[in-house]
């Protein structure tokens, strides 16, 4: 629509969000962006893949053909890593583990889980036959040394059994202290890859370095166990996406939140996990930096579930060991916390008497009552269309018509009624129940961290948050609300705003007291960096182009939970340890609170992390010069809605999105709708829309 | 936010806002914890309470705290009196006597909250801290004949002055125990998680406004009351009784403590009566905030499933009886009490276990009939041994393999859970050998779990783990070692069987270093080494460099006849090594053909033979799966008149006013030679009464009915006595 885009030579970026049942594309060709959207194929991925692309190159009135050749860079995350643990269908894995030790694996760091109720205490599920777990005599302590060493004719006879008679395709090492010194995992890894070139080998100390064996052997059991889903897709995806024609390069979205190549994903698949929340947060990040804002809670709600995250001086919260279903790891993965709050979330009432909502869902099929296929039970999105939220007539452009009486009738006969809720009453306890349920879900990712949520701006994306993003952040005190373009694919918009990243991590356990500490910390530290910089350049960077970033986890000696502290991006000297014991004292103590740090106690620093990033390349973005609309030229007319803070029905004014112009206003009560999403205005907000079509909501402080 | 009178709504945030506080005093505490009690098994606990001293939020990781929050809070009520307490204020207390501490380790830190200067609520933090000074280690002293030996005792006192420890106490505190900066460290994370609390609450206030804030706090209590009743309700009217008995060792002679349990269940309401052994001159005593605490742990694991937030409302169906003050459930001063918790209180966990199962049993309520379940080993094996460390620093070395690596009941939707730990502590975890390696001079040799440690059943008990570790990088540590259930094993129900027992010993001399240097790791089969005979509980132990700990954990009970039990199920605990073939044929009747594949008709006709074997006879009625898994005998109502019968095949077990047992067959040996016969642990009485275990049969299905374990000698266990029955 711009002139300027011959002058830029149609770059097309294109992102992909390959889902469980969708497959969604955001594609930037020139100054426009397209949305595309087909099934998800589970035969062969790049099928679904290029019918979503063909959908956004018909979209922008280009051939499939065409926008492939012009295509610089494609970035896609995938579910199928996830879909592989939840399902519980991976790998025939084999495992080699130090003599003694094989049911750790059984163990699993302690399988209760913290709930009162013993009728949910269940095993974890095994993810390998037990048979296809051998002992091998070998042992390393805590400090590195040698007590036995590894026999390597048992680990040649136990691979041979496990491929050739049990028919394992992967293999995982998991030997005790491999933290310390990976030489036993890694001779018995060569062993391995020398009997059998194709055998996917993958050892403890190479997913992760860290202390702690059964997180870490988990993660190696894991990657292991999806490695074959996940190179059936990657395969199949750089192939025929490039018989298709695809100009540039592939990458793939890790759950870290950034990209790394084909390649590289092949070795660590498990990285792929997560990649979707991760993409948006990604995107949340780049959007706020450019908007100048450092602390931004971020919250996605789509129809099953509400995830919520947090960025910190422009930096995406990382949590360093994530727990994958009832699996713990060592994967780093961007944090976010989801909780089942989503337009399909059904509202039911407790043995006591207590309304809840979730999380359970009515997911689309039957879905809720109003889409009249089947559905009884009263969910969010019923509650909405009574208070008038949802446009019955309009919703999702007109495609899926909704039976308003259904709504009526679900809400108030299984939910209203038995509480001696009117109608109204009715819909809006389930309205509020479900902003305290994804306002406790920002505290945990933000109070329980030790961060104030009011000192954070809040990016609210996905189908269904915008209308309660207002209400979420009042009740956290928040008084700004941004609500980007294109609220509903946010997150494969985030795909194309990030760089190419890997992470390393080594336990070291120093307390950085002596030069010869200083210096042997320092030799991991070249060690990881060097590692990872020659990672890159394989990937075609340059070294000027790599950023190097370090940190550490630094905890008291005698405590097992650690906090991550920034390191200056050279060797360490003695003159530093001072420096970043204070750091890490304040860093314990806004996390604990004041008082809480251990004066008369030496700190440790537990692990050294490397993160390094290159730059992939991003689209340009364009600014849209300011053309304010007047109110009566968006307006769409006026519908009587419910409004939960007042607890009175008032007549608002109905505004359209696509006439919502940078540099218009809509003061709130309103209701702006767009065709896949509707804002909500309480009173005494104020929405702008922005030069990038950002609606920026700003409240009177409370 | 404008709160409406009684909106239900309102009051769910806002219970769930007490919950917020509480979860995230206890975060607060695991995090800044640098105890391996804390992090590892989470043996702590947080709660809020009103100012009536009425509890409000409990978090979830120790559940007896229930009790120590309820009367350790109270204790600082009543020793404040009318004086006024001011922000800033703070109190310890661990003494089981006047403070209602579960025993002394678990110390607890009491600070009053307040909203605009008015004192509304009390925080309370509890964390079993790493030594408390005395001849025990940890506040273990399995010797000691009096608490005045035990260590460090605080009644209500207050040490604490505008947020800080007084500076007098801290050197008094530091003076008195082994590892000061330790201990001092941990009542700092205490104040921290309670400081938490003052801001979380004054935020709650100020959303609620203080009036509506009480309003919803006692609605909060009546919800949760009323929810209880209503499942209490459905339990049938009567008297349901049982026998435990604690089991203590340390002085010499090998002692059998006997722990009764009466329930009565009237309409709503749940009423103990505990009568005990004479108090003895041992560490087992229990204390009113340990019996409290440990009843209301099962009925939180059982009772409270589902939706019933824990608040003061939870204690009001429940009255608690103990009887004679100078027993071991109702203890006086100086009585030793440091092992209190994994003694005592465990059996009392256990036999409420026992009285609710077998009221779970003949509820009308489907419901309330699944939630019979086998017992957990309910024990902990525990060796606090001090000496030097990594580096030659003074060090305690508190290993919680054997708190956490116990075996769960079974339940009546699946086998119990392996590693369950204990019903009082859903936050018990399993420590990392490579943590543990990597802070105390220890290596690790094997963990593995116990083959046929799990309770045979329909479903099989949860299975238990066992570990050795042998002194490394030390020459030197010492200190108590205390195993609470070794002899009187963790009983099973509805025909279930016991599950093995747990036990330790230690090795000298040992051929761990030789044995590697030989290029071998040392494992069960190749540790050799002096191994003196040991009892369960003993004051000091020394290990030098080399010498080895190794210590088991027992099993949880099974449920149901383990005739009835899937013979697939079995093959595949076979194949997994988790039951032996002896095992599996002797108890479950399932035999494998030469490929390892079910041998289906050997396995029928190996079941019939068992059957045949049970009765002496072939039985007149085909053995089928009860109504609901896990129950073995019913009842049955004629008219007025009630009568037992077999839930296997509805033979008639006589009256109901009858024991049921006196019309079953029954099979008595002693328990040590009929768990050698199917490959499972338990520890042989020295001392006499012999361990008996009579396993009672229908005369005409041959199902099995109980299985009982008892001291030889034992008047016998009775059948409930329902109001019903004795009406009719």
């Amino acid at each position: 629509m711009t002139e300027s885009n011959a002058a830029r030579g149609q770059e097309a970026f294109v992102g992909v969000d390959v889902g469980g049942t969708h497959t969604d594309v955001q594609v930037v060709f020139g100054g426009r962006d397209a949305r595309g959207k087909a099934l998800t194929t589970y035969d062969d991925f790049s099928r679904g893949v290029l019918d979503a692309i063909a959908v956004a190159a018909q979209n922008l009135d280009v051939s499939l053909a065409e926008l492939l050749s012009r295509t610089k860079l494609l970035v896609n995350a995938t579910t199928v890593v996830t879909n592989a643990i939840t399902q519980l269908r991976g790998a025939k894995v084999g495992v080699l583990v130090t003599a003694g030790f094989k049911d750790e694996f059984r163990f699993a760091g302690g399988p209760r889980l913290r709930v009162v109720d013993d009728h949910l205490q269940t095993n974890i599920p095994d993810l390998f036959d037990r048979r296809h777990l051998i002992e091998i005599e070998e042992r390393i302590d805590y400090s590195g040394a040698e007590l036995v060493p590894l026999n390597e004719a048992q680990v040649e006879a136990a691979v041979r059994k496990l491929v050739d008679e049990d028919g394992v395709s992967a293999i995982a090492i998991c030997f005790l202290s491999s933290y310390a010194d990976s030489t036993h995992e890694d001779r018995a890894a060569k062993i391995a890859n020398r009997l059998y070139p194709d055998l996917f080998v993958t050892s403890s100390s190479k997913v992760s370095s860290v202390r702690g064996e059964y997180p870490r052997w988990m993660t190696a059991v894991l990657n292991a166990f999806v490695y074959d889903h996940a190179e059936h897709f990657i395969d199949t995806l750089s192939t025929k996406l490039h018989d298709a024609g695809l100009a540039g390069s592939a990458a793939f979205f890790q759950g870290l939140g950034g990209g790394i190549s084909g390649e590289r994903a092949l070795q660590f698949p498990l990285a792929l996990l997560g990649a979707g929340p991760a993409a948006g947060a990604a995107g949340a990040n780049e959007l706020s930096s450019r908007l100048g804002y450092k602390r931004v809670l971020l919250g996605d709600m789509g129809g099953t579930s509400f995830d919520t995250g947090l960025i910190y001086d422009n930096e995406v919260h990382v949590e360093k060991s994530i727990q994958i279903g009832r699996f713990r790891t060592v994967l780093p993965l961007v944090d976010v916390v989801s909780v089942g709050a989503g337009g399909g979330s059904i509202a039911w009432i407790s043995e006591r008497g207590v309304p809840q909502v979730g999380p359970q869902s009515a997911s689309s099929t039957p879905g809720p009552a109003a889409y009249g296929k089947g559905g009884t039970e009263p969910t969010v999105t019923d509650a909405m269309i009574v208070m008038g939220f949802i446009d019955p007539k309009n919703y999702l452009g007109g495609r899926v018509t909704l039976d308003p009486e259904a709504s009526a009738k679900a809400i108030r006969t299984r939910f209203g009624d038995p509480l001696g809720f009117t109608l109204d009453e009715a819909a809006a306890a389930v309205h509020d129940l479900v902003v305290t349920n994804m306002a406790n879900a920002v505290r945990e990712v933000s109070v329980n961290k030790g961060y104030d949520p009011r000192d954070f701006v809040f990016l609210a994306y996905g189908g269904t948050l915008p209308g309660f993003a207002v209400e979420i952040a009042r009740a956290l005190g928040i008084t700004t609300v941004v609500i980007p373009r294109n609220s509903s694919v946010f997150c494969a918009r985030g795909l194309l705003v990030s760089d190419f990243l890997l992470r390393s991590d080594q336990t070291v356990q120093s307390g950085l007291d002596s030069d010869s500490e200083l210096e042997r910390v320092n030799g991991v530290a070249r060690q990881l960096i060097d590692g990872a910089v020659s990672e890159l350049r394989g990937e075609g960077f340059a070294d000027d182009e790599v950023k190097i970033v370090r940190t550490a986890d630094f905890q008291y000696t005698g405590q097992v939970h650690a906090l991550s502290v920034s390191l200056p991006n050279r060797d360490l000297t003695a003159a530093d340890v001072a420096e970043l014991n204070n750091t890490f004292t304040s860093v314990y103590e806004r996390t604990y609170g004041s008082g809480t740090a251990w004066p008369d106690s030496p700190q440790q620093m537990l692990n050294y992390t490397v993160t390094v990033s290159a730059p992939m390349p991003h689209p340009p973005i364009e600014p849209q010069p300011l053309n304010p609309t007047s109110l009566a030229e968006m307006s769409k007319g006026e519908r009587e809605i419910y409004l939960p803070s007042v607890n009175a029905r008032r007549s608002a004014p109905i505004y359209d999105e696509a006439r919502f112009t940078p540099g218009s206003r809509i003061v709130g009560p309103a209701l702006v709708e767009a065709v896949d999403t509707t804002i909500y205005l309480p009173p005494g907000a104020r929405a702008e829309r922005d030069e990038h079509m950002n609606v920026v909501i700003t409240m009177e402080e409370v | 936010m404008t709160a409406v009178t009684h909106d239900p709504v309102a009051v769910e945030i806002h219970r769930r806002a007490l919950d917020a506080i509480t979860n995230e005093m206890a975060i607060t505490l695991t995090r800044t914890s640098g105890s391996p009690v804390i992090y590892d098994v989470q043996d702590f606990a947080t709660s809020l309470l009103d100012t009536k001293g009425e509890q409000l939020s409990l978090s979830a990781t120790i559940l007896f705290h229930a009790g120590s929050s309820l009367m350790g809070t109270r204790a600082i009520i009543d020793t404040v009196g009318e004086d006024e307490v001011r922000p800033g204020d703070g109190w310890i207390v661990n003494d089981p006597f006047t403070g209602g501490a579960m025993h002394q380790a678990d110390v607890a830190i009491i600070t009053p909250l307040f909203y605009r200067n008015e004192h509304v609520a009390w925080a309370f933090s509890n964390v079993h801290v790493l030594d408390t000074g005395g001849t025990g280690i940890s506040g273990f002293a399995p010797t000691a004949r009096s608490i005045l030996e035990e260590g460090l005792r605080f009644p209500p006192t207050k040490i604490i002055r505008d947020g800080v420890i007084d500076s007098e106490w801290e050197r008094y505190i530091a003076a008195n125990v082994r590892i000061p900066t330790l201990v001092l460290n941990d009542l700092r994370s205490m104040i921290a998680s309670n400081n938490v609390s003052q801001v979380k609450l004054a935020d709650t206030i100020d959303r609620f406004g203080l009036h509506t804030f009480r309003e919803y706090c006692e609605i909060n209590k009546q919800l949760s009351d009323a929810a209880l009743r209503s499942r209490i309700e459905k339990l049938p009217d009567g008297v349901y009784e049982t026998t435990d008995w604690v089991e203590y060792d340390g002085h010499g002679q090998g002692r059998l403590l006997e722990v009764g349990c009466r329930l009565e269940v009237a309409d709503s309401e749940l009423n103990f009566t505990f009568t005990g052994a004479p108090q003895i001159d041992a560490f087992v005593n229990g204390t009113p905030g340990l019996v409290h605490g440990s009843i209301m742990a099962t009925i939180m694991t059982t009772l409270c499933y589902g939706d019933v937030p824990f608040n003061a409302g939870i204690w009001r169906p429940i009255s608690v009886d103990q009887s004679e003050l100078g027993t071991i459930v109702n203890a006086l001063p100086p009585a030793p009490t440091t092992g209190a918790h994994t003694q005592v209180g465990t059996r009392i966990t256990k036999t409420v276990k026992d009285v609710l199962n077998q009221a779970f049993s003949l509820s009308e309520h489907a419901e309330l009939r699944g939630r019979v379940g086998g017992q957990a080993w309910d024990a902990a094996g525990l060796a606090p041994l001090a000496g030097t460390g990594h580096g030659g620093a003074p060090t305690v070395i508190f290993f919680m393999d054997a708190v956490g690596g116990a075996g769960g009941g079974a339940q009546t939707q699946f086998d119990g859970l392996d590693l369950y730990g204990m019903t009082i502590g859903p936050g018990l975890g399993l420590p990392s050998v490579e943590i543990n390696e990597s802070k105390e001079p220890a290596l690790y040799l094997w963990r593995k779990l116990n083959a046929n440690s799990g309770g045979p059943g329909l479903h099989r008990g949860g299975q238990s783990m066992e570990f050795a570790w042998a002194l490394h990088g030390s020459d030197r540590v010492a200190g108590p070692i205390t195993l609470g259930c070794a002899e009187m094993p963790p009983r099973g129900a509805g025909g279930g069987m016991p599950a093995a027992t747990g036990t330790w010993g230690s090795y000298h001399n040992t051929n761990v270093a030789s044995r590697m240097v030989e290029g071998h790791n040392v494992l069960d089969d190749s540790l050799t080494g002096d191994q003196p005979v040991r009892p369960s509980n003993i004051g000091a132990i020394e290990f030098g460099r080399g010498d080895v700990l190794r210590m088991r954990c027992g099993g949880g009970g099974g449920l149901g006849d383990p005739l009835l039990r899937e013979p697939d199920a079995v093959v595949r605990d076979l194949r997994d090594g988790y039951v032996t073939p002896e095992h599996a044929e002797l108890i479950y009747g399932v035999v494998l053909d030469a490929d390892g594949c079910l041998d289906e008709p050997a396995t029928v006709a190996r079941r019939r033979a068992i059957r045949r074997g049970r009765i002496g006879s072939e039985p007149e009625q085909e053995q089928r799966h009860p109504e609901s898994i896990g129950i073995s005998v019913v009842y049955d109502r004629d008219g007025d008149h009630l009568t037992w019968h077999c839930a296997h095949c509805s033979a008639r077990l006589g009256d109901a006013a009858d024991n049921w047992r006196e019309h079953a067959r029954s099979v008595e040996q002693p328990l040590a030679e009929r768990f050698a016969e199917l490959g499972m642990f338990v520890r042989e009485r020295v001392d006499p009464p012999r361990v008996m275990i009579s396993e009672f049969y229908c005369p005409s299905c041959a199902g099995l009915l109980a299985a009982d374990v008892y001291p030889e000698g034992f008047s016998g266990y009775r059948s409930p006595v329902l109001k019903a029955a004795t009406a009719a």
